[in-house]
């Protein structure tokens, strides 16, 4: 993360999010060891809610900075920031799931960087928790509940975090989802 | 090849294979349509012995065995040619090319790892029975039989086929019709494909392929130049490309002097300390600067060199396709090439070749007459099909012209009136010269009607939209009865262009220097109405606008700033068309780096790309031909077309 503008607040957070991790991670000793049924997330609000994304995808979190609107493009479409030199597409996650515009300051705003299979788009959300690890036993494997069909459509589960219900994203369903409204156009 | 090469070593050598194999495979197409036309040519037979020879080495040397044994039957047709027991009558190049083709995708089996499906044994036996004819006809010659008559020679084959596969049913061992003039061929196993038709009179269709005056050797090295990959070969993009070393060192030499322009500035912003003469400090740092500046244009000049290839590279494998397909119409084409060693970036020289194939195959298709046709016409039987490639100015022209039967404007004009494209009226306001450039309109298919021949289901408004795509242009100038002119214009280079910067409200736009006729200083009155279009009467001339405030939607303005009186009109141009882009402000003009937006946004239409200003910032760049394209739909969609207004309409109008 070289994004300038961003250098001190994130290295504040980043202890704060080490920290939290020890906390969640009742199971596992040290939480140094990342056995087999481990699954690594890293968690962001959208509105009220929490939702999740395999670590494995997320290339790097960046704050939102100068994204410029591109026309005629697909609503969901934030427009493209530049990320060291490649320009980088930024969805913006809220539209995508059809929630309300954000009452709240966009202070802690972040674009979540995440790549598959050659594909890298930016997620922005509304801000962006923590890494948790998570025993994959604690995931329900329980597709389309009913949020709407844009959302049950990609994702993978939900995870139960104490009193806290995260819903983990399916990123490559994510991905092909949007590619396919956008060249529906 | 499931010996899996596990070592990097070996990774290495048979990468080197792969590609040194495509290209000699590539040159040998060429040298066999050369050898058609000069069937003595012992230098070149040498050479075609030569290189396949060296594929078969290299092969067999990697353990490619599959390729050595195709390698291996193509050589000893090869040597019968080679040491005058046979000639390379078209039938015989036919199975040749063949066996080549089975070579070109053994190779590219190697490049993907998985396994083609080759009927090698089938080419084998094709490329033995070549063989065995081929004796027979020598030994028969040589006893002063000079014309081996017919029959003779396909029982003689009969017979041989017979002993050596006996497992092949009788029936299938048929011999190609004695209505061909030339030898008859033995015609291959159940597999092959059905025979040629019978090859015209060859006093009047030797087809001859018309070469640059290079000698033989430099003909060679260049096509050692061109890393083709093989046609069919699954269509993926070279990674590699070969540079002159020449060009490295400028690039080296100018990396070098960058360097030591920045160690210069490094080291008169180290001791800042010292400083006593401060004005003079500041000119220092300017000629510093001012060196890097010319550093950094002249390096930008040299990379670019290195991506840049001679276009033989697409056009090198033009012969062979003119060859194979007007021997299967029965057509006598020739085939002239001008301007092969015209360079041009290497992705533009990746994507023009779709687009060239297709116009090729169209004026081979649609353009040239059959032979007998043409003699009633009074022309030459033999059709000439020439591509030339030159430079004009800052923009490589390719041009493919037929002297076939030409394009008919009526026609097309029934046809575009017919799909709807057009209205009646559009139709006959239309000039011919408009007219017969509607074969580019996405959902006019020249293909299936205007020769009534069927065609392959893509239209021409497909060559023209690639063509657009690295920002180039296609039209076409044809004449009933002598022929059509395809003209493309390509930029040099599609990586690195001068743009116009424009302001629209908060945002900011690039346009392509390139399309950009002029740019005119109007105020919100200027613009006029017409029939429902808004246009400008720039010198007596009307041009049709369109905001790119309301095209783009762009959001007004934070601090509450409407739309200023005055505005700027950017007059761009692509093809004959003109239209004028309504824009707030026109900052300043800079050389832009386009940058694709990624597979979400590639597909948008007007929009070119990407780039990022020396601020940082993304800006967009415009695709001028598709707004245009897509502005003139719109207006053919209502009730009058941006051709069908005239200065007097306009008067009316007003």
């Amino acid at each position: 993360m070289e994004s300038s503008g961003m250098a001190i607040a994130p290295v504040g957070r980043q202890d704060e999010t080490t920290r939290e991790l020890s906390r969640e991670m009742s199971g596992v000793p040290g939480g140094v060891d990342f056995g087999e049924g481990i699954l690594q997330l890293v968690s962001f609000r959208l509105g009220e809610e929490e939702y999740a994304l395999d670590v494995m995808n997320v290339h790097e979190i960046n704050r939102i900075s100068d994204v410029t609107r591109v026309p005629k493009a697909p609503y969901f479409v934030e427009g493209v920031m530049n990320l060291r030199g490649k320009i980088l597409p930024v969805i913006n996650l809220r539209k995508r799931f059809g929630f309300p515009p954000p009452t709240t300051d966009a202070e802690e705003a972040r674009t979540i960087v995440v790549f598959h299979e050659g594909l890298m788009v930016g997620l922005a959300v509304d801000q962006v928790y923590q890494v948790i690890r998570i025993g994959r036993e604690k995931i329900e494997n329980n597709e389309g509940i009913g949020l709407g069909n844009v959302l049950d459509a990609v994702m993978a589960g939900v995870a139960h975090l104490g009193e806290n219900l995260v819903v983990l994203l399916d990123l490559p369903k994510l991905l092909e989802a949007i590619q396919k409204d956008a060249g529906r156009r | 090849m499931s010996e899996g090469f596990d070592n990097d070593e070996m990774k290495e050598i048979v990468q080197d294979f792969l590609q040194e194999a495509s290209e000699m495979l590539e040159g040998l197409d060429n040298y066999f349509v050369q050898l058609e036309n000069n069937p003595e040519d012992r230098t070149l037979l040498n050479e075609i012995f030569r290189t396949a020879h060296s594929i078969k080495g290299s092969a067999g040397f990697i353990g490619l065995n599959r390729i050595v044994e195709v390698a291996h039957h193509a050589e000893n047709v090869l040597n019968q040619l080679r040491t005058g027991n046979m000639r390379a009558e078209p039938a015989v190049v036919d199975i040749i090319l063949e066996a080549m083709d089975a070579l070109k995708v053994l190779v590219n089996e190697v490049r993907t790892g998985e396994q083609a499906d080759v009927d090698i044994e089938g080419i084998n036996m094709k490329l033995d029975l070549l063989l065995q004819w081929g004796e027979d006809t020598h030994t028969e010659t040589t006893s002063g039989e000079e014309d081996a008559p017919e029959g003779d020679m396909a029982a003689a084959v009969r017979e041989e086929q017979a002993l050596d596969h006996p497992a092949l049913p009788e029936g299938e061992a048929a011999v190609e019709p004695a209505a061909a003039p030339g030898p008859s061929v033995p015609v291959p196993p159940p597999s092959a494909p059905p025979p040629p038709p019978s090859a015209p009179p060859p006093a009047a269709s030797t087809p001859q392929v018309v070469r640059p005056a290079t000698s033989r050797e430099e003909a060679a090295n260049a096509e050692a130049g061109a890393q083709k990959s093989p046609e069919g070969g699954g269509g993926e993009a070279d990674q590699t490309i070969r540079v002159e070393i020449s060009r490295l060192d400028s690039v080296m030499n100018l990396v070098g002097e960058l360097v030591l322009g920045r160690n210069r500035l490094v080291k008169l912003s180290g001791d800042i300390d010292g400083i006593t003469d401060l004005e003079r400090r500041i000119k220092e740092v300017a000629e510093a600067i001012s060196q890097l500046n010319r550093v950094t244009t002249d390096l930008q000049t040299a990379v670019i060199k290195t991506r840049m290839q001679p276009i033989k590279k697409v056009l090198g494998k033009f012969p062979r396709m003119v060859r194979d397909l007007s021997r299967k119409m029965g057509k006598s084409i020739r085939l002239e090439l001008a301007g092969e060693e015209t360079e041009l970036d290497k992705s533009v020289i990746e994507e023009i070749g779709d687009p060239l194939v297709h116009i090729i195959r169209n004026s081979i298709d649609h353009g040239i007459e059959m032979p007998d046709d043409r003699v009633a016409q009074g022309k030459d039987p033999e059709g000439v099909v020439r591509i030339s490639a030159y430079q004009e100015g800052n923009s490589i022209v390719i041009e493919i012209t037929d002297d076939g039967r030409g394009i008919d404007p009526e026609k097309i004009r029934r046809k575009a009136v017919e799909k709807g494209i057009i209205t009646e009226a559009d139709a006959l306001r239309m000039n011919d010269a408009e007219a017969v450039n509607i074969i580019f309109m996405p959902g006019f298919s020249t293909a299936e009607k205007v020769t009534d021949v069927s065609g392959r289901g893509v239209g021409m408004d497909v060559v023209r939209t690639n063509i657009n795509k690295i920002n180039g242009s296609v039209e076409i100038a044809t004449q009933k009865g002598a022929g059509s002119t395809f003209t493309i214009r390509l930029p040099l280079t599609i990586a690195i262009i001068q743009a116009l910067m424009v302001t629209i409200g908060s945002e900011t736009y690039a346009i392509p220097l390139a399309s950009v006729v002029e740019t005119v200083k109007i105020t919100v009155k200027d613009i006029k109405t017409l029939s429902g279009s808004e246009v400008l009467n720039l010198r007596q001339q009307v041009l049709p606008l369109i905001r790119l405030r309301d095209e783009f939607k762009v959001p007004h303005a934070a601090d509450g700033s409407g739309i200023p009186e005055g505005q700027y009109v950017v007059v761009v141009q692509v093809g004959s068309k003109n239209l004028g882009l309504v824009v707030d402000r026109l900052p300043y003009q800079e050389e832009v780096v386009i940058k694709s937006m990624g597979q979400i946004l590639s597909g948008i239409r007007g929009l070119a790309g990407a780039t990022i200003t020396g601020d940082g910032r993304v800006v967009i760049i415009l695709d001028v031909g598709e707004i245009l394209q897509d502005v003139s739909l719109r207006t053919k969609k209502g009730a009058t077309s941006i051709d069908s207004m005239s200065p007097e309409r306009l008067g009316a109008g007003v």
